[in-house]
Order: C-alpha cells, then sequence, then structure tokens
C-alpha cells in the first residue's frame, strides 16, 4: 500500500482553524482527537479507581481471616473493581484510541457524527459518578458481582436503581460510539482506502463496533427487566414469582461473551500495527488477519453456554458450546502465527510498544490457553468458581488488552503530542509490569487447581502463601503504573520533537505517519491521494 | 468525496438511523422474545 504524502493537505488546514481556548474546547468538543484525549483521560483516570480497589482486594487476600473489611463490603469492591475496569478503563481506552487513529488512518477529516461523538463521552463521567455514587448510599454498594446475577443482585437496596441506571448509560454511550465509527469507516474513506487497503487497527475496530451494536442493547435489556423485578412486581428473573434466573445468565451471556472479544479485537488490530513497525517488515498474511478478526467476531456469538457449564444444561449443549469455544483457537492460532511469521527474520527493535506488543504475545496466549483448559466440559465442572478462572480472564484482560492498551500509548503519543518521550523510563515500566503482572496472576492459577474459591475475603490457611505472592505483585504492578503517569506527562509537557514518521529507520504503514507530529487541530480535509 | 457532499450526508444519516433501528431491535426483541418464552 502506497500513499501519496498528505503533508501538503495537513499543513493547508491549520491556516483557517484553532481549537477553542478554555473549558469549552472539552465541553462542547467536537473534533475527534480532542474527544480521543478525553476518552484516554478519563480511561486512565478510571484505570486508576479500580486499580485501587484491586489494591484493597489484594491486601484484604495477604492473610487469611478478615483484615480489613467486612465480607460485604469486599463484594462490592470485586463487583465494582469489575464494573470499572470493563466499562471505565478499558473499553473507554480503546474508544479514545479509535478516535485519534481511524479518522487519521483512513484519511478522514473527522469522525462522521463528531456532536454524537461529544454526547457519547460526557455521558460517561455522570455513568460512573451514579456507579461510583452507590458506594456511599446507605446500605453500600452493589455486590452481587459484576454479572448482576439474580436473585442475588435483586436483594440490592438503594444501590440497584443507580446501577442499573449507570449500566443503561454505559451501553448508549457505547451503542453511539460505535455506530459513529462503522459510519465513519464505510462513508468516510480517502479515495483510493478499499476496506481491504485499511490499516488493521480500524478493521478491528469495525468489527468490533458491529459486535457492541448487536450485544449492548441486550444487556440493556436484561438489566431493564432486572429493574422492572425490582421495582414493579414483575417474575421475569424472580424464581419466587414463576421467574427464569438461568435465563438471565444466558441473555447476560449472550452479551458477556462477545463483550470480552470486544475487549481484545481492538487489541490484536493494535499489535498488527506495532509488531510490523518494529519487525521493519509488512504483517505476514494481512488478509488472513482480517478475515480471523471477522471469524473470532462471528464465534464470539455462539459459545456463550460455556460460562454456564455448571449450571447444568444437556450433554449436546454441552458438547455444542465446547466444540465452538475450542474452535476459536483456530483463527487466533492463524493471528499468532501471522505474527510470528511477521516477525521472523526481521530486523527487530525493542523500543516499549514492541516490548508490550511481544508481552502480549507470550501472556495473552497463556489466557488464551487456560481459556482452551475451561472449554473442556469435565474439567470446567473442577474448575468452575475457583481462582483458576481469575487467573484466566485476567489473563486475557490485563497482559493482553491493557498492555496492548500501553503499546498504542507509547506507540503513538510522539504523533499526538509531537514530543518523544522518556525511553529508559518507559522501557522500565515495561519491565517492572511485565515482571510483577505474572507475579500478581501467575500464583492464581495454582490457588484455582488447589481448590481455593473465588470472590471470598477469607480462606483456607494452605492458600496463605500464594496469596501473599499475588498480593506482593499486585501492588508491585500498581506501583508501576505510576511511571506511566510520569511517562505520559513528561511527554506532553515537552521532550525532543518527534518528526512526521516518529519511528525512524522503520517503514510504518498508515496515513497517520505522513501528517506532521503532532498533527494539526484539522486535517485531511481536503482527501489526501492513495495510489 | 467531501462529507458536504448531499449524497455523503444522506448515506451517513441512514447509516446511523438503520444501526440505530437494529440496536433498538435487539433490546427491545430480546424483551419480547423472553416474554414469548414465558408464555409458551
Amino acid at each position: 500500500m502506497a500513499y501519496a504524502d498528505a503533508s501538503h493537505s495537513a499543513h493547508h488546514d491549520t491556516d483557517h482553524s484553532q481549537p477553542p481556548t478554555g473549558i469549552k474546547r472539552w465541553l462542547f468538543a467536537t473534533n475527534h482527537k480532542d474527544i480521543g484525549t478525553m476518552y484516554l483521560v478519563f480511561s486512565l483516570t478510571m484505570f486508576f479507581v479500580g486499580g485501587s480497589m484491586a489494591m484493597l482486594i489484594r491486601a484484604e487476600l495477604f492473610h487469611p481471616g478478615l483484615q480489613l473489611f467486612d465480607p460485604v463490603f469486599f463484594n462490592q469492591l470485586t463487583t465494582n473493581h469489575g464494573l470499572v475496569m470493563i466499562f471505565g478503563a478499558v473499553m473507554p481506552a480503546f474508544v479514545g484510541l479509535a478516535n485519534w487513529m481511524i479518522p487519521l488512518q483512513i484519511g478522514a477529516p473527522d469522525m462522521a457524527l463528531p456532536r454524537m461523538n461529544n454526547l457519547s463521552f460526557w455521558i460517561l463521567p455522570f455513568a460512573f459518578m451514579l456507579l461510583l455514587g452507590s458506594l456511599f448510599v446507605p446500605g453500600g454498594g452493589n455486590a452481587g458481582g459484576w454479572t448482576m446475577y439474580p436473585p442475588l443482585s435483586l436483594q440490592a437496596g438503594d444501590c440497584f436503581p443507580m446501577l442499573i441506571f449507570a449500566v443503561h448509560l454505559m451501553g448508549a454511550s457505547s451503542i453511539m460510539g460505535a455506530i459513529n465509527v462503522i459510519v465513519t469507516i464505510m462513508n468516510m474513506r480517502a479515495p483510493g482506502m478499499d476496506l481491504m487497503k485499511m490499516p488493521l487497527f480500524s478493521w478491528s475496530w469495525l468489527v468490533t463496533a458491529y459486535l457492541l451494536i448487536a450485544v449492548m442493547p441486550v444487556l440493556a435489556g436484561a438489566v431493564t427487566m432486572l429493574l422492572m423485578d425490582h421495582y414493579f412486581g414483575t417474575s421475569f428473573f424472580n424464581p419466587a414469582g414463576g421467574g427464569d434466573p438461568v435465563m438471565f445468565e444466558h441473555i447476560f451471556w449472550f452479551f458477556g461473551h462477545p463483550e470480552v472479544y470486544i475487549m481484545i479485537l481492538p487489541a490484536f488490530g493494535i499489535i498488527s500495527e506495532i509488531l510490523p513497525t518494529f519487525s521493519r517488515k509488512p504483517l505476514f498474511g494481512a488478509t488472513s488477519m482480517i478475515y480471523a478478526i471477522a471469524s473470532i467476531g462471528f464465534l464470539s456469538f455462539i459459545v456463550w453456554g460455556h460460562h454456564m457449564f455448571a449450571d447444568g444444561m444437556p450433554v449436546a449443549a454441552q458438547l455444542f458450546y465446547m466444540m465452538t469455544t475450542m474452535l476459536i483457537a483456530v483463527p487466533t492460532g492463524v493471528k499468532i502465527f501471522n505474527w510470528t511469521a511477521t516477525m521472523w527474520r526481521g530486523s527487530l527493535s525493542f523500543e516499549p510498544p514492541m516490548l508490550f506488543a511481544l508481552a502480549f504475545l507470550f501472556l495473552f496466549s497463556i489466557g488464551g490457553f487456560s481459556g482452551l483448559m475451561l472449554a473442556i466440559v469435565p474439567a470446567d465442572f473442577q474448575y468452575n468458581q475457583t481462582y483458576f478462572v481469575v487467573a484466566h480472564f485476567h489473563y486475557v484482560l490485563v497482559p493482553g488488552s491493557v498492555f496492548a492498551i500501553m503499546g498504542a500509548v507509547y506507540y503513538w503519543l510522539p504523533k499526538w503530542t509531537g514530543h518523544m518521550y522518556n525511553m529508559t523510563l518507559a522501557t522500565t515500566h515495561f519491565w517492572l509490569s511485565a515482571i510483577f503482572v505474572n507475579v500478581l496472576f501467575f500464583p492464581q492459577h495454582f490457588l484455582g487447581l488447589a481448590g481455593m474459591p473465588r470472590r471470598i475475603p477469607d480462606y483456607a490457611v494452605q492458600f496463605t502463601d500464594w496469596n501473599m505472592v499475588s498480593s506482593i505483585g499486585g501492588f508491585c504492578f500498581g506501583l508501576s503504573q505510576i511511571l506511566f503517569i510520569i511517562v505520559i506527562v513528561q511527554c506532553v509537557r515537552g521532550g525532543k520533537k518527534a518528526t512526521a514518521k516518529v519511528w525512524e529507520g522503520t517503514q510504518p504503514t498508515g496515513l497517520e505517519w505522513t501528517i506532521p507530529s503532532p498533527p494539526p487541530f484539522h486535517t485531511f480535509v481536503t482527501a489526501p491521494d492513495i495510489k | 468525496m467531501s462529507v458536504t457532499e448531499p449524497s455523503v450526508k444522506r448515506r451517513i444519516r441512514n447509516g446511523a438511523l438503520g444501526l440505530m433501528s437494529l440496536a433498538l431491535l435487539f433490546y427491545f426483541g430480546f424483551i419480547a422474545y423472553y416474554l414469548y418464552h414465558r408464555h409458551h
């Protein structure tokens, strides 16, 4: 794929528009870069809020017995940690990256619906004020787990409607963001930018956006029915009135499993951008990567039952969900193979984005393999509700999604700010994160296999040693993230000037590297030429 | 192609409305499906 120099149109754009100043710039933002920045800052804030909850959880679990809180508050922490990290940290981070990068990658002047873009961001702070505010109402916050299974979740007090309204708002925000991504990609690509020429990050987001539109309304429907059960006397899920709580689980996981892929497909796109750049080779099998993303997206809709094996279901259904779940390993294997082949005989260099991408490759695979173990029905009966499950999904989400987000920030930060960041500090951040994420989560496999149940504040003494190791890993991982803030703040404030291509000596493909660093407030008002 | 062209504006508007309708269909569809499931 060859792009003509688009800097002419980019330079031209600076002549006629400067960003508004003061608070209005952010409150009434319609510029995709400003909205992207707000999403990323919001996500980072929530990462630390959710991370603080995780620190408290690990502090309580450092020793057996009850040290710091009563069990109800512990359950409130686990519930809200999950909700904050999923809906507040990971998803908004990807939406922020999409806002920043999709228009730049496809040569569009902005997102297709900029005012809706503003609304979808500004909904989020209110949603999280409600969610976090629910911790302070009489009776405390929601403690029934992020999955909100009835009838337990229906026993909540005043915090319950706050949770439901917050989930509705988050869903509305995500759906609007997804609509924006799809209509932008389908209608605003620069002439000559065929879909198959589109960069992998934009492709991964196109599939993710369709998943979001299909499943977020399903979650909204499920929680609406929960609200009706709680306040309007219906019995959708309340067994006391003839309702079916297992049906909630089916509806929830019809949302919940594609949600897992919503949090990992954009990460796949990011890795597909970083690895070729620092291998100095084109992405191996780019077309098959696109088909693999689409296949994973499709399969994500037909595997939800694997979350419910232990509920009891017909053997035929167990076999179906087991097989379809294992089938996902095929397109995922294609991706891992292609990433490895991209590096094969490449001229590798190990800048921070590449380090995070490499760690992703190894550590996400660990989460993938433990996922395969959990897909085996009889084995799942043993692992179910143990720390093995906690270890599995944290491997997928932390050194998977979160490392990809950090890699993306380190990859594009010089483009966004126009400054190179402190490489030594960023590399230190990587090594501390990569070491301590394993100290934190790997022992949880052992705990789970030994039978330690999840979602408990106290445990039998034989689990003490690995819990202490895990907690120490957690505290160190958490503290290491302060370096991330320092690197970002330093880079925003100044530093060595970044060139348009940023990563000298590499051949990054994509239109974003043809415009200056930082990009002007408006880019690609005149569509670039793509040969 | 420019976003100010009426045909592009129309495609963006129709695309957004279509996707929003799809989302609403999923929202009400699942509730309707569940009600049907309960009564049959």
